[in-house]
């Protein structure tokens, strides 16, 4: 309780007037000789004490009149506890802009309804407050790097804001709210939560972290208001209407130019109608490739596949979209990037050649990565071979391949070692088979070097029957043990690996049918495991590994235990084998490239080529672009020249230009401003496009929200305010500053006493004769 | 000392000169021959014979009817004789009461007026006219006389009165009613304050001895309406002992219907017995209250 004018209160004392004129009424009385007074002696002997305690009554409400006048006049002010006043506030507003907030809205759209409501909360704020804003959708993100005390610019930024990102995190926006909370100095802190209260969102706070930070809001010193606000609800009946491209399936292995490919869409239907010829599109850079319909069950799901292929080298943006007039259109299309690979050389380097065809080392795997060549067949390998001794490896040679495939190799130059290496760890992708002509000296003390060299591990015991004809020389230190098994087989797995994940499906072939007469041990042991980043993508059932891969640098090793001919095992014999090696070569090859398709907040890097002298003039750089990437002239390590610039097109066609740096061969571009989904464009120094499609969990898409039991409970369990409208928020929180004024309520009790004055004078005045 | 004119203004007189006073039953006299009188006495017109009964005079017998039947009748004739009319004037302390709305008049003030008027009145229909004024006792007793020059000693005599003393009209009236020998009418011009019942009795008194009673009853219109609202000592006019510093307002209904129930009381012993009570409000004027009176007083017969 307190006085909005405290000095009128001191009209308080004008209770003394109505006490002071009773008494100078008593005392200033007027004298009148009465004649009858037998009439008026028995009134007075019978009524003299009623009339005492009536007077006394009388008095009181008398006195009381001036002083709740004053009361009035003074503008009392109801205020539960202590009264705030216009104290500063720390607010923060935790606004979802997941798309769901697309969703149209009687008022717009609920981002807009929510932004508005936002501004009217702030607008009201006292003088001196400070503001943080947290965006939830994807990655909790603060708008402002530190709280805002100026009003005005958060609510501008604020309607600036564009929704559309992807599911919200809502227990880390609302810790990183408190967080900020913490470091903003006032009096009150309070949380405002604008949120289309998606139960996808806000299950995940049920439980055990909404008691923790209910009890971490509670238990700071100053004790923070968390507000709800939701939203107009959907009708509770009526099922939010809204048709999704739920996802987009792309080919796992590398896609050659000119080869055909197929995509798979996922259509969602959260809509309570059924839809019998949904017109489902699928568009390749904007130009439209196939349209088909397709039947939507309510509720249900539907697949589209669409074969599409591309002529032009380098990224392409697939996208599928759904014709359907529904609540949320931003999630009627989907898109995907593909990046059609060019031809891609791989310089196999044979350790064991032959003149009699298919008896040297590489025979059959040259055959396997270029069958259309060797088929004469008119279609585009994906991959281009060039097959040299040992002898013929340069830096040179190196420089123009993608990947490195060394079959059988006894041993190299030190100096080729060393070029080997440092390709390697600059991006290369290195295939290492083992053959009887190894020497497994050599390369344990300079491939293997203890994990400091090339190899994944280094070669072992060598088991299997084998085929005694055809070891020539075995290895001395690695015999043939005789109590081990004659031959193994490929264990049929799921397999993880991008390479080997091809053969998951039984009809792209049985790895399991070939025969492995002869292999190394390779040990993959715990510690080169950790220190190297040595990975197992395929076992024998043996026990033995039969593919160790390697991240070495920025580029890869593959160790393969066994040959690559029919020496040791029948694997090139095998119907499988075309596509294993497509698989595996084509892998390698891209495996330096960053993924283009990217889930929200995940770090977007595009990897190019540094740019030659030549670039500088733009036709060169178009013509470039066209063909093969140009070889590096330069070395990227040449600090003398500045590195250039990469620009960055965000989904919302904001331009910014992104540095790049030096990775290994390669130069890097990154960005992690990936939250909001769509298309990314980074437009290569070179005037190559790359694209990235962000894309985000399409659970937000169900427009289904908490109804308003939901709403109440999950407000009980954050010991929340659920609020409906700002208005009714800015009401509340007046009454809570200000308090309540009950001025209106004092006068009505004033006019109440006065009435009684009136009364009870008339009713005293009837007294009893 | 005031004379007549001053207790009776000249427009008192020419508002009174049109009027007749008539008694409600006839009184004895014959002066005038307005007034029947029921009482037989020496007159000339003969009314009628009653035999003798030992006590009458002897000068009354019809010696010539004894001529006759040799039986001794009493000659009667109806008496023509002036209303021997005794005005009983209170001046007692509660007669003083002096209200701000009566012209300055206190209510003894208005009984004087109103006595002058009616003697003024009565002794020009050559009625004979008492004065007695009285308080705790008689103070003075002017027997009736009919001589005009009777007004001014009644007017002197009245504009020679004061109020004061405390009164005790039951016992006054007692007295009185002993020293008025002959019937006649009796006005009184009092507030007849005082216990009812005791009051009663003795203007029964009055009745047992056949006169005919009228009150004038003199109110303040404050002791009618009891107007007052600021604190107030009311001090007693009669006994100066008793004070009472009150608040009107808070009292004023209870008093009312005290002075209803005062009033009503009055009114019915009055009737009981017969006795005209005519209320005069000392704002009234006057010779409008009499004239008023007068009306109603002819009416009724």
């Amino acid at each position: 309780m307190s006085l909005l004018n405290p000095l009128l209160a001191i009209g308080a004392g004008a209770l003394l007037i109505p006490l002071l004129i009773h008494i100078f009424n008593r005392s200033r009385f007027r004298t009148i000789e009465w004649g009858a007074m037998h009439l008026l002696e028995s009134v007075i002997s019978q009524n003299r004490r009623r009339l005492r305690i009536d007077q006394l009554i009388l008095l009181l409400i008398r006195c009381l009149i001036p002083a709740v006048l004053a009361f009035c006049l003074a503008r009392p002010v109801l205020t539960g506890g202590g009264l705030l006043g216009d104290a500063p506030v720390a607010l923060a507003v935790v606004l979802d802009n997941s798309y769901s907030m697309e969703a149209a809205d009687p008022g717009g759209t609920r981002f807009n309804g929510a932004v508005e409501s936002a501004c009217r909360v702030i607008g009201e704020l006292p003088r001196g407050s400070q503001v943080a804003v947290v965006l939830t959708g994807g990655r909790p993100t603060p708008l402002f790097d530190a709280p805002l005390a100026d009003l005005q610019t958060v609510i501008r930024r604020l309607r600036q804001q564009k929704p559309g990102l992807g599911a919200s995190d809502i227990p880390g926006s609302l810790e990183l709210a408190a967080d900020l909370l913490e470091s903003m100095p006032a009096v009150r802190r309070q949380m405002l939560v604008l949120s289309d209260y998606q139960p996808a969102d806000w299950s995940t706070l049920s439980g055990g972290p909404a008691a923790a930070l209910q009890k971490r809001l509670q238990s700071s010193d100053i004790p923070t208001q968390l507000l709800l606000l939701a939203g107009t609800p959907l009708q509770p009946d009526a099922r939010p209407d809204n048709i999704t491209v739920e996802s987009l399936q792309l080919p796992q292995q590398p896609i050659g130019v000119g080869q055909e490919f197929s995509v798979q869409a996922r259509l969602k239907s959260y809509s309570g109608r059924d839809l019998d010829a949904a017109s489902v599109a699928l568009t390749l850079d904007g130009q439209p490739v196939s349209t088909v319909q397709t039947a939507l069950k309510s509720g249900g799901t539907a697949e589209v596949l669409f074969r599409c292929r591309s002529d032009v080298a380098g990224s392409h943006v697939l996208t599928v979209a759904v014709t359907a007039d529904d609540l949320l259109p931003t999630d009627n299309q989907r898109s995907a990037v593909i990046d059609l690979l060019d031809t891609v050389r791989v310089l196999l380097i044979d350790g064991d050649p032959g003149s009699q065809p298919l008896q040297s080392e590489t025979d059959y795997l040259a055959v396997a990565l270029t069958p259309w060549t060797f088929g004469r067949v008119p279609l585009t390998d994906l991959l281009q071979t060039q097959v040299i001794p040992p002898a013929q490896l340069t830096e040179a040679a190196l420089q123009t391949a993608r990947v490195v495939v060394l079959a059988n190799v006894p041993r190299l130059t030190d100096p080729q070692t060393e070029w080997l290496t440092a390709w390697v760890r600059g991006g290369g992708s290195l295939l290492i088979s083992a053959g009887n002509r190894l020497d497994i000296e050599w390369h344990r003390t300079k491939l293997w070097n203890d994990g400091a060299g090339l190899l994944p591990s280094a070669w072992g015991e060598l088991r299997g029957a084998g085929d005694a004809g055809q070891a020539a020389t075995p290895a001395p230190a690695a015999p043939a043990s005789p109590a081990g098994p004659r031959t193994a087989r490929i264990v049929s797995q799921r397999s993880e690996h991008p390479a080997l994940a091809f053969f998951n499906d039984p009809a792209n072939g049985d790895l399991s049918t070939a025969e492995i007469r002869r292999w190394h041990v390779l040990t993959a042991t715990a510690a080169t495991e950790t220190q190297a980043g040595t990975a197992t993508a395929a076992i024998l059932d043996s026990g033995d590994p039969l593919l160790l891969e390697r991240r070495l640098g920025d580029g890869v090793v593959l160790q393969l235990a066994t040959a690559v001919d029919t020496d040791w095992s029948d694997l090139p014999l095998r119907p499988f084998y075309v596509p294993l090696m497509q698989q595996l070569v084509a892998t390698l090859a891209v495996q330096i490239q960053p993924p283009r398709n990217l889930s929200a907040g995940t770090a977007a890097v595009a990897l190019f080529y540094p740019p030659t002298a030549a670039d500088a003039d733009p036709a060169v750089a178009a013509k470039a672009a066209a063909t093969a990437p140009p070889p590096p002239q330069n070395t990227p390590t040449d600090t003398a020249t500045p590195l250039p610039a990469v620009t960055l097109v965000d989904p919302l066609g904001a331009r910014s230009t992104l540095p790049s740096r030096v990775q290994g061969r390669w130069l890097a571009a990154e960005t992690t401003a990936t939250q909001r989904p769509g298309i990314y464009l980074m437009t290569l120094p070179d005037g190559r496009p790359a694209h990235f499609a962000v894309q985000t969990d399409a659970a937000e898409s169900d427009l289904t929200l908490l109804d308003p039991q939901q709403q109440q409970d999950l407000a009980q369990q954050l010991n929340a305010v659920l609020l409906t409208s700002a208005e009714d928020w800015l009401e509340a929180d007046r009454r809570q500053r200000h308090g309540q004024e009950i001025w209106p309520w004092v006068l009505a009790g004033l006019l109440l006493l006065m009435c009684l004055e009136v009364v009870l004078q008339q009713r005293f005045a009837g007294v009893t004769a | 000392m005031p004379s007549a004119p001053n207790v009776l203004s000249a427009g008192d007189v020419s508002r009174l000169s049109g009027l007749q006073l008539l008694a409600k039953r006839v009184v004895e006299g014959f002066a005038s021959g307005l007034h029947r009188s029921p009482h037989k006495g020496l007159s000339v017109e003969f009314r009628e014979h009653r035999p003798y009964v030992p006590g009458d005079d002897l000068r009354t017998i019809d010696w010539k009817l004894f001529g006759k039947t040799d039986r001794l009748y009493i000659r009667e004739y109806e008496e023509e004789t002036n209303v021997r009319c005794t005005l009983l004037v209170d001046c007692s302390g509660s007669m003083g009461y002096r209200g701000t709305r009566s012209d300055g008049l206190s209510k003894h003030d208005y009984a004087i007026r109103t006595a002058a008027c009616l003697s003024w009145l009565m002794l020009q229909q050559q009625d004979s006219v008492g004065l007695v004024t009285f308080d705790t006792a008689i103070r003075r007793y002017i027997p009736p006389r009919a001589r005009p020059r009777h007004l001014k000693h009644i007017m002197t005599e009245l504009a020679a009165q004061q109020p004061g003393a405390e009164t005790s009209l039951a016992d006054v009236f007692h007295q009185i009613a002993s020293r008025i020998q002959r019937r006649g009418l009796v006005m009184i011009l009092s507030d007849l304050f005082g216990d009812v019942d005791q009051l009663m009795k003795a203007l029964a008194h009055f009745r047992h001895a056949r006169h005919e009673v009228i009150i004038f009853q003199i109110w303040d219109p404050d002791e009618l309406d009891f107007p007052f609202r600021q604190w107030t000592q009311f001090a007693s006019l009669e006994n100066s002992a008793q004070r009472h510093l009150v608040d009107p307002a808070q009292l004023r209904k209870a008093y009312l219907q005290k002075l209803q129930e005062y009033r009503d009381q009055l009114t019915r012993g009055c009737s009981r017995n017969r006795i005209t009570l005519v209320p005069l409000v000392t704002n009234q004027p006057t010779a409008d209250a009499l004239a008023a009176w007068l009306a109603i007083r002819r009416r009724v017969r």
